[in-house]
């Protein structure tokens, strides 16, 4: 059975809850590099395995790096 | 998609959600939702953060900020009214018309002057300036309008501010579930969301009668695509293609193999929290 409720956002999500509260950026936290600052060097796996380097593999075009808790919850 | 299975991408982007403590299995190592806009330099030129993860941008506004300027899909649900001086289109931008429960959308006031024509941002001795008020159903959350920088000019003797040339006002929208639920299915196919425009104008020379326009903009509520998870229930909107549940099992089997401890504890505490859950929405009914 699911279980939802509105928080105190007024959203409404058919998940545990209880979690939502933890997910909440704490209030005057910033997060992420300063803006006009280069961002970090990395290479990560993509979905099939591949490795893929930030910088080297986005040449010269800008880039959008989205961080997202997960592709399946 | 890229995976950062031991988050180390995510602490050295600074990203990751300090309210999941360490011992937290399998939550720990999340980040908190964040998007970041790079130059072609890989220069930091826009991000995108948000204090609660169930408010997000729409896919336009990123490609936006990417060409830096506003691209309105010519689909978008829009209204128009004026006359000889100006024209003043109005359009809802992002996710193709449709509004999402968190999912941030933008009201686009773009003022198009004829050429001589000055828009007049500021207050000052003839009163306030260009003004728009949005009001939509309950539910819908309206921030405050972002307007693009102004210069300073002389009008009839007086120190102005002004828009130079044609103007885009935006005003950020989102709904709570007041409006739109990922629990339920959806009631009204759309809504309609007034966009009053107060435009105060100048030919240089002296001021014109400030003209006053409402325009109304149909927006359709759009059902979200569940993840396939036994523990979301039948929620009434739509489901994913994709069964999640697989992909579940193993990001949480790998967790708890790394952290055999903190897997008995949040087994305990996701119980503890599902009680504590359905209690309050039993007292509540």
């Amino acid at each position: 059975m699911s279980v939802t409720e509105i928080d105190e956002l007024g959203f409404e999500a058919p998940a545990a809850v209880g979690l939502p509260v933890r997910a909440n950026l704490p209030s005057g936290m910033r997060i992420g590099p300063d803006i006009g600052t280069r961002l970090p060097d990395f290479s990560l796996p993509d979905q099939y395995g591949n490795l893929v380097d930030f910088h080297t593999d986005r040449g010269s075009s800008p880039a959008v790096i989205v961080f997202y808790r997960s592709a399946v919850w | 998609m890229l995976a950062d299975v031991k988050s180390q991408v995510i602490k050295r982007f600074h990203v990751l959600n300090t309210e999941v403590p360490p011992g937290d299995i399998p939550a720990y190592g999340v980040p908190f939702p964040a998007i970041f806009v790079t130059d072609n330099d890989g220069n930091l030129v826009r991000s995108f953060v948000h204090n609660s993860y169930k408010i997000r941008s729409s896919p336009e506004h990123l490609i936006d900020s990417i060409r830096g300027e506003i691209s309105i899909d010519p689909s978008a649900p829009s209204a128009t009214a004026g006359d000889n001086n100006l024209r003043i289109n109005v359009y809802f931008h992002g996710g193709r018309g449709t509004l999402r429960q968190g999912i941030e959308r933008q009201i686009v006031v773009r003022i198009e002057p004829r050429e001589g024509i000055q828009i007049i941002a500021g207050a000052g001795p003839h009163g306030p300036g260009t003004s728009v008020a949005v009001t939509g159903p309950p539910g819908l959350v309206i921030a405050d309008a972002a307007a693009p920088a102004t210069v300073d000019t002389i009008i009839a003797g007086e120190n102005v501010a002004v828009f130079q040339g044609n103007t885009d006002l935006v005003i950020p929208v989102y709904a709570q579930a007041a409006l739109i639920s990922e629990c339920r299915p959806i009631e009204n196919d759309s809504i309609t969301i007034r966009v009053e425009v107060r435009v105060v104008a100048s030919d240089g020379a002296v001021l014109l009668e400030p003209k006053t326009e409402i325009l109304d903009l149909e927006v359709f509520l759009e059902p979200v695509d569940m993840p396939r998870l036994r523990f979301h229930g039948d929620t009434g909107q739509r489901r994913s293609d994709m069964d999640s549940e697989p992909h579940l099992r193993r990001l949480v089997l790998r967790q708890f193999r790394r952290h055999p401890l903190g897997a008995i504890r949040s087994i305990l505490n996701t119980r503890r929290m599902q009680g504590q859950a359905q209690q309050r929405t039993s007292r509540e009914q």
